[in-house]
C-alpha cells in the first residue's frame, strides 16, 4: 500500500475544500445567521472557520502542487513529497488500536468498562507485541485492576457494570 | 518585594499538606516516565494523565499537572543520550552530543549534566517567573474584551504560524479546532449549532477528548516497536552521574545563558522549548572555546540545550496563566485543564486566585528538587521502564486513555469521540498535520467569540472601532507578523544546519 506525502495532501486539500463547504452551506441551512440586530449572529464564526477552512485546504493543493514542480525542476533525490507515508507496522497498529477500541465501546454496556478494557489490552499485547497469552491475559488483568483501584474506589467515577460488578 | 515573599509563604503554606507534596511528586515521576518514552512529550502526558484530577482541588489539579509537564521535558533527554532517540521535539538537539558521550561510555555524566542543566534552568526561571508573572498581570488588568479578542487571535495565528511544516497547514489545524469548539448550543442565542439533533452534542465537544485522540492515540499508533535496548549498566551507576570540577566551570556559562534564552523564548507564543534549545546550543557552540568539537560528545553540548529547554517551560507558562493566551500544545492542554477545574487563566488569575497561583510557585521550587532526585535516583527505573517492549506500553497507555475519557462525562460517546480523533489523528501526523493548533483552537474558540461579541457591542457593531484600539491594533500586527513565523523558523534552523556541527 503507497500513498506519498504529495498524494495525501492533495487529498486532505480537497476533503478540507469539501468540509468548508459543507460547513457554510449547513450554516445556512440550519438557519444560523451571520449577523442578527447588527451584531454576529450564531452563523458568524462557524461560517468564517468554513470559509477558512476552505481556503487554506485549498493554498494547501496550491502550495502542494508549486513544491512539487520545484522539486522536479530541481531533480531533488531526497524529494520527502514523494515518500511513502504509509507504514505497515503502523497501519497494524491502527487496526488494532481503533479496533481495541470501537470493541470496549460495544462491550463497555454488556460486560462492563473494567472487564471489556482488559480484553482490549490482552488483545493488543497478544497481537501487537506477539507475547504469550498468558502474559497477555495477566497484564490485562493487572491493567484493569489499577485502573478499577483509580477510578472506581480512589477517584469514584460510576463506570458501567457487569454483572461481577465490575 | 515583600509582598512577593509573603505571597511565596502563602504558597509554601499550602504544601504543607503532605497529599500535595505528593501529588507533585507524582506529577514529575509520571512526566520523566512518559517523556522517556520516544514520541511521547509534554503534550501527551498532560492529556493522557489529565483525568488524574478529576474531583482535586484547583491547586492540587495544577501541581500534578505542571509536575507532568516539566517532569516530561527532561524525560525526553534520557533517551535521546541513551538510544540516540529523543522523547520529544525539544530534545533532538540534546542527543548531538549525548548519544556520542554514551557511545564513550559516559553515558551517566550526560544524564547528570542533562539533570542539574534542567533543574538549575527550571529554578532560575521560576524566579523570573515569580517576579515577571504578576508584574504583566497587573498591566493586562487594563485590557478589555477588544485585547482579549486581539490577544485570542495572537495565540491562534502565532502557534498556526509556527508549528508545522507549513502555514496552510497550521491555519487548516486552528480553523478546524475553532469549528470544533462551535458544535453545540451557542450560549447567547441559544441557536443549535451543528448538532444534527444529536443530545451528545449539545453541550459541545470537550477539548479533552479531542486532546487525548490527536495526542495520545495518534502518538501510540505510529511508536515502532523498536529494537531491544543495550545500556552499559556500569556508566549509569550513581556515582559516575556527576560531572568533576571542570566540567562544571566549562558547562555553567552555558546553563546561565541557555536559561535567559530559554525563558524568554518560551514565553514568545508558538516559539517554545524547541526552538529554545536549538537557539542555545547554536549559541554554546559560539561562544565555547570548544565550538568545532560540538556534536562529538562534549558536556557542554548537553548543558546548553538542556537548561534552554526546561526554563522554556516556565517561560511558557507566563502568557498562559497572565494572559489566558498559551504559546504551545501542553500549554494549551494544561489551560483548558484549568479551566475544566473551574479556574479561568488571565490577568485577574494571580489576584483572584492567590492561593492556587502561590502554591504554583512554591511547587515549582518543590518539583525542581523531586526532579533532581529523581533524575539521579530513580534512573535504573526509568532504564527498565525502556526496556519494556512498546506494543505493552502501548496497550497500557491506551487503556489510561479510554477509561479517562468515559470519566470526563460518564459516557461512551466521549469515548467514542476520543477514538475517532485518534484515528483521524494518525493520519494528520503522517501528513504532517500540527495538532496543537486544533487543541488551542477548541480550548480558545469559545473565549474568542464571545470576546469579539462583547467587543462589538461596546463599538455599537463597528468592527474597526474594535480594532483600531491602540493596544488591539498592536498586538493584532504582532500576530500578523508571527503568521509568518514558520518562514523565519526555517531560516533559523537552516543557518544551524549550515554550520558542520561534527568537525
Amino acid at each position: 500500500m503507497k500513498l506519498s506525502l504529495r498524494q495525501g495532501n492533495n487529498i486532505l486539500g480537497a476533503i478540507g475544500v469539501l468540509l468548508g463547504t459543507v460547513i457554510v452551506v449547513l450554516g445556512y441551512v440550519q438557519k444560523l445567521p451571520f449577523v442578527k440586530n447588527g451584531m454576529p449572529g450564531p452563523g458568524f464564526f462557524p461560517i468564517i472557520c468554513g470559509i477558512g477552512i476552505a481556503i487554506f485546504s485549498a493554498l494547501l493543493i496550491v502550495e502542494n502542487k508549486s513544491k512539487a514542480k520545484k522539486a522536479l525542476e530541481n531533480q531533488e533525490k531526497d524529494n520527502d513529497l514523494e515518500e511513502n507515508i504509509l507504514d505497515k507496522a503502523e497501519l497494524k497498529n491502527f487496526v488494532y488500536s481503533i479496533g481495541s477500541g470501537i470493541l470496549v465501546i460495544i462491550l463497555a454496556p454488556l460486560i462492563g468498562m473494567i472487564t471489556s478494557i482488559g480484553i482490549a489490552v490482552a488483545i493488543m499485547i497478544k497481537v501487537l507485541g506477539e507475547d504469550s497469552l498468558v502474559k497477555a491475559i495477566i497484564i490485562g488483568a493487572g491493567t484493569s485492576l489499577v485502573l478499577f483501584l483509580i477510578f472506581k474506589v480512589f477517584l469514584g467515577v460510576p463506570l458501567p457494570n457487569s454483572y461481577i460488578g465490575l | 518585594m515583600g509582598n512577593l515573599f509573603e505571597n511565596l509563604a502563602l504558597g509554601f503554606s499550602i504544601l504543607q499538606d503532605p497529599i500535595v507534596l505528593l501529588y507533585s511528586l507524582a506529577g514529575v515521576l509520571a512526566g520523566v516516565i512518559i517523556g522517556a518514552l520516544p514520541g511521547l512529550g509534554p503534550s501527551v502526558g498532560i492529556a493522557v494523565l489529565l483525568p488524574l484530577t478529576y474531583g482535586m482541588d484547583a491547586s492540587s489539579g495544577l501541581i500534578l499537572l505542571c509536575g507532568i509537564y516539566y517532569g516530561a521535558m527532561y524525560g525526553g533527554s534520557i533517551t535521546a543520550i541513551l538510544i540516540n532517540t529523543p522523547g520529544d521535539s525539544a530534545a533532538i538537539i540534546t542527543s548531538l552530543d549525548g548519544y556520542q558521550l554514551t557511545q564513550k561510555g559516559q553515558a551517566g555524566k550526560a544524564l547528570g549534566m542533562a539533570a542539574y542543566a534542567s533543574v538549575i534552568g527550571g529554578t532560575i526561571s521560576v524566579v523570573a517567573f515569580m517576579i515577571l508573572a504578576p508584574v504583566i498581570s497587573s498591566y493586562a488588568l487594563a485590557f478589555g474584551s477588544s485585547e482579549y479578542f486581539a490577544l485570542m487571535i495572537l495565540g491562534l495565528t502565532s502557534i498556526a504560524g509556527m508549528t508545522g511544516d507549513s502555514p496552510s497547514k497550521g491555519f487548516l489545524a486552528v480553523f478546524t479546532g475553532l469549528f470544533i469548539s462551535l458544535i453545540g448550543l451557542d450560549l447567547v442565542t441559544g441557536a443549535q449549532r451543528y448538532v444534527f439533533g444529536n443530545v451528545n452534542l449539545y453541550s459541545g465537544i470537550d477539548f479533552i477528548p479531542v486532546a487525548m485522540g490527536l495526542f495520545g492515540i495518534a502518538e501510540i499508533i505510529s511508536v515502532n516497536s523498536g529494537e531491544d535496548i543495550t545500556i552499559d549498566k556500569e556508566s549509569i551507576r550513581i556515582k559516575n552521574l556527576f560531572p568533576n570540577k571542570q566540567e562544571w566551570k566549562d558547562c555553567s556559562p552555558h546553563i546561565g545563558r541557555g536559561t535567559v534564552l530559554g525563558f524568554f523564548t518560551g514565553m514568545l507564543p508558538g516559539a517554545g522549548a524547541t526552538i529554545a534549545s536549538f537557539l542555545s546550543y547554536s549559541m554554546a557552540k559560539k561562544t565555547s572555546k570548544r565550538g568545532d568539537k560540538f556534536g562529538t560528545g562534549l558536556l557542554e553540548g548537553v548543558a546548553a540545550p538542556e537548561s534552554a529547554n526546561n526554563a522554556a517551560s516556565m517561560g511558557a507558562m507566563v502568557p498562559m496563566l497572565t494572559l489566558g493566551v498559551p504559546g504551545s500544545g501542553a500549554t494549551a492542554i494544561m489551560m483548558g485543564a484549568l479551566m475544566m477545574l473551574g479556574i479561568t487563566p488571565g490577568p485577574s488569575f494571580f489576584i483572584k486566585e492567590a492561593e492556587v497561583a502561590w502554591s504554583l510557585v512554591a511547587s515549582m521550587y518543590i518539583g525542581n528538587i523531586f526532579l533532581l532526585l529523581l533524575g539521579i535516583l530513580g534512573l535504573p527505573l526509568f532504564v527498565r521502564i525502556l526496556k519494556i517492549k512498546a506494543p505493552t506500553l502501548n496497550a497500557v497507555v491506551f487503556a489510561f486513555i479510554l477509561i479517562g475519557s468515559y470519566a470526563l462525562e460518564n459516557s461512551l460517546f466521549t469515548v467514542g469521540v476520543t477514538i475517532f480523533f485518534g484515528a483521524v489523528g494518525y493520519f494528520l501526523k503522517k501528513l504532517k498535520v500540527p495538532a496543537a493548533p486544533t487543541v488551542l483552537g477548541i480550548v480558545l474558540g469559545y473565549l474568542t467569540e464571545s470576546n469579539l461579541r462583547q467587543a462589538l457591542i461596546i463599538a455599537d457593531g463597528s468592527f474597526f472601532g474594535v480594532i483600531a484600539k491602540p493596544i488591539t491594533a498592536v498586538i493584532l500586527i504582532f500576530a500578523v507578523l508571527l503568521s509568518f513565523g514558520t518562514p523565519i523558523t526555517e531560516i533559523i534552523k537552516r543557518r544551524i544546519a549550515k554550520k558542520p556541527i561534527v568537525q
